[in-house]
């Protein structure tokens, strides 16, 4: 039952949510509920997300959790859902309780399963466990330093350190062998509290540089069996060390991860989960006018931009550095810009401050489009959906924009200072991936490469524009000797393009061409960039006062050139020429050539299934009168070859063709 | 004051923002308040209004108005 004062009061938090770009995680909080009491749990479930954002602790997060537990059922499902099991060495059940939360942000619906307390040997070495007939997908081992069995001071350090790492690569093999699922575990956070001091660093066998190591060990591991680390060692750095580790709560309740950073621990957590099912984001998009330098190309000039020197250019700079390695990282970058093309390209080329180059740029947008529709072009001249795009801009407007007409895509919120633009991109935490491999460096090459080929499609405004753009001729050259094996190739495996189906051999076609009242058309297609060869063969009979197509088709390299049309135009003049009345022919279906079922309606003939002769099914017959006029589209400049010259020249490339069978 | 605030943070915690806190009410009053929920609110509460509430008196309010009337004294004190 919705209440009026519900409507108020949520369009009352609208506005003030409108009025900042940033809702505060109290704001985010009541806005998920107002939306919850009006029944829009889309809504209430895009304000628990956002909540995720604003850095807020323990109970804020309880809050939005408990709405996205009410609310996520009811909505449109996310793409990928996941069963995940958390095994911990502490108590997980605050970690356990805003996963689902941390994991829809990453884009992944999931359910859990928590561990008994401390339990996770056993749950894992028992096969009868809950743990198993939970069924996992992935496995996340939520276990603190507590819980590492090293002395304050090693006397075999080496030995020390591999004893832990085979303990827990051990379990990690159990797991693998029991289950397909994932393990995602958490590295060791060091303690603050060291007693050696200074010295610690002298000390080969100090238990604070021996956790250091079982993490590096453990990554190397890891990195073998594809397990995904949570980096807590940095994560409790970040926050504090004194903050990431609470001792009364440690005390009270054996929280091993003080309650305020569970949230940014579930959040971490979620990012490499969703890097092991394929959820992370693939393409940083990066606007250019105060974003990657410092002023406005238009008004300030090359010259006068502020890029590489003084502090404010140096903070530009930093954020290009930072993009190079998100890039070498195998993370695509991609510019989204409101400029004349040429004069941001120059920027690039030209400016010694730059650090990006434009090779390092897998799609370059620059144009007076709205930034949602460039966004749009970006993902799909590049392959990839909105999802894995992430938008980082300084205009407040421009990333408003985005989130309402691009929703799917993430945007990244700079602050006001240039100085604090690096951080905020560094806190982004769901470009996350599984493994860095040799093609990472290169896959930006690889999409330049897609961008580039698509650049013709997107630069034609139709379809049409972009036939007119390819320059076709069609070359109609006589059947003969040197013609033929290449006619003889298409009639005997051309499936997909293929009205009737027949198959003949050379001497078949020879001696049927032969006869007078044999028409046959073979056509070679050329356009701006390359010779397809002899790629359409037609041949047609009289029949009465009608010519009738025996044999009509066409290399599948050319479909959907408009080639068809064309060889429709020239078969009704050559009709019209011998003096019938009619064109006829039939579709005969088989298992390949739906591609051609309604080739005959779309040129306008009329279907004339006979009469008196049994129905076969799966053939239809057509006709089309010679007396009606037959406009083409005209893309396809058609000309008839002086024999003499063109098939000699020719004759080569086409059995040079490696022909796929169309 | 103290209420409202508190209020709030029951209300977040026990992710139901139709909970309407009275002095009288105990853990019995409120689905969900077992232990792991009462930790939660103390670790709140103390965050909220930068306290610390004595770990001998953690599981000895007997009511949300002994929650309450002990906050007041703390943060009087602090």
């Amino acid at each position: 039952m919705v209440e009026p004062g519900d409507v108020r009061r949520l369009a009352d938090l609208t506005a003030r949510a409108a009025a900042t770009e940033l809702p505060s995680a109290g704001l985010c909080r009541e806005l998920a509920v107002a939306h919850e009491r009006v029944d829009d749990p889309a809504g209430a479930v895009r304000w628990a997300l956002g909540l995720t954002d604003t850095g807020a602790g323990l109970a804020a997060w309880t809050a939005a959790a408990g709405v996205l537990r009410r609310c996520l059922p009811q909505v449109r499902p996310l793409a990928r859902t996941a069963r995940v099991a958390v095994l911990g060495s502490y108590t997980t059940s605050q970690l356990t309780a805003l996963l689902p939360l941390a994991a829809a942000r990453a884009g992944v619906a999931i359910e859990t399963y928590e561990g008994g307390y401390g339990q996770y040997h056993q749950e894992i070495l028992d096969p009868d466990s809950g743990l198993y007939r939970f069924a996992p997908d992935v496995v996340v081992l939520a276990v603190h330093a507590g819980d590492v069995a090293l002395p304050a001071i090693a006397d075999d350090p080496d030995a020390a350190v591999a004893a832990e790492v085979s303990r827990w690569t051990a379990l990690w093999a159990t797991v693998r062998a029991r289950t397909g699922a994932r393990i995602v575990q958490h590295a060791f956070a060091v303690p603050a509290e060291v007693a050696l001091g200074h010295l610690t660093l002298r000390t080969a066998g100090a238990r604070a540089l021996l956790l250091g190591r079982v993490n590096v060990e453990l990554g190397r591991a890891a990195a073998v069996d594809g397990v995904g680390l949570v980096d807590c060692d940095r994560l409790a750095a970040d926050v504090g060390r004194r903050t990431w580790f609470d001792p009364r709560y440690w005390r009270r309740a054996r929280q091993a991860v003080a309650l305020d950073c569970v949230p940014l621990l579930a959040r971490h957590t979620a990012a490499v989960i969703g890097a092991q099912l394929g959820a992370s984001r693939k393409c940083l998009v990066l606007d250019l006018d105060n974003t990657l330098w410092g002023g406005v190309l238009g008004e300030d000039g090359l010259a006068g931009l502020a890029l590489g020197e003084g502090p404010l250019g140096e903070a530009y700079a930093a954020v290009q550095d930072y993009a190079l390695e998100l890039s070498r990282r195998g993370v695509l970058l991609a510019v989204c810009s409101k400029n004349n093309d040429a004069d941001a390209r120059e920027v690039f080329e030209r400016h010694p401050g730059m650090r990006l180059r434009l090779t390092d740029i897998a799609m370059f947008s620059a144009c007076w489009d709205d930034k949602p529709t460039q966004l749009r072009r970006i993902a799909a001249t590049l392959g990839l959906g909105l999802d894995a795009l992430v938008f980082v801009d300084d205009n407040p407007a421009e990333r408003e924009a985005v989130r309402q007409l691009a929703g799917e895509v993430d945007v990244i919120a700079l602050p006001a200072d240039p100085h604090g633009y690096l951080r905020a991109l560094a806190d982004y935490p769901f470009f996350e991936a599984t493994a860095l491999t040799a093609e990472d460096a290169t896959r930006t090459a690889t999409y330049r490469a897609r961008a580039d080929a698509a650049a013709a499609r997107e630069s034609a405004t139709s379809l049409e524009d972009f036939h007119r753009g390819l320059a076709m001729t069609a070359t109609v050259v006589a059947l003969d000797e040197l013609t033929l094996p290449r006619v003889a190739q298409l009639v005997g495996k051309t499936n997909q393009f293929n009205l009737t189906g027949r198959r003949r051999d050379e001497d078949g076609i020879a001696r049927l061409a032969a006869e007078p009242t044999t028409a046959v058309f073979c056509v070679r297609l050329a356009d701006r960039f390359a010779d397809h060869g002899l790629v359409a063969v037609l041949i047609a009979v009289e029949d009465g006062d009608a010519l009738t197509v025996d044999t009509w088709l066409m290399s599948c390299r050319v479909i959907g050139r408009t080639l068809e049309d064309e060889l429709a135009g020239l078969l009704l003049a050559e009709a019209r020429r011998r003096g019938l009345a009619r064109v006829t022919g039939h579709y005969r279906a088989s298992p390949k050539n739906a591609l051609v079922a309604g080739l005959y309606d779309r040129l306008g003939f009329t279907r004339i299934d006979p009469t008196g002769v049994p129905r076969d099914t799966g053939v239809t017959w057509w006709s089309r009168r010679t007396a009606e006029p037959y406009a083409s589209r005209s893309l396809i400049r058609v000309v008839t070859a002086d024999r003499s010259l063109e098939a000699d020249r020719n004759m080569e490339a086409d059995r040079n063709m490696e022909e796929v069978p169309g | 004051m103290v209420q409202d605030h508190l209020q709030r943070i029951f209300r977040e915690i026990f992710s139901d923002d139709d909970l309407v806190l009275t002095d009288t009410m105990t853990s019995a009053d409120v689905p969900g308040w077992d232990s792991l929920a009462h930790i939660n609110l103390i670790y709140a509460v103390e965050r909220h209004f930068s306290i610390q509430i004595a770990d001998d008196r953690l599981a000895g309010f007997a009511s949300v108005g002994d929650l309450r009337r002990h906050i007041e004294e703390l943060h009087r004190a602090g």
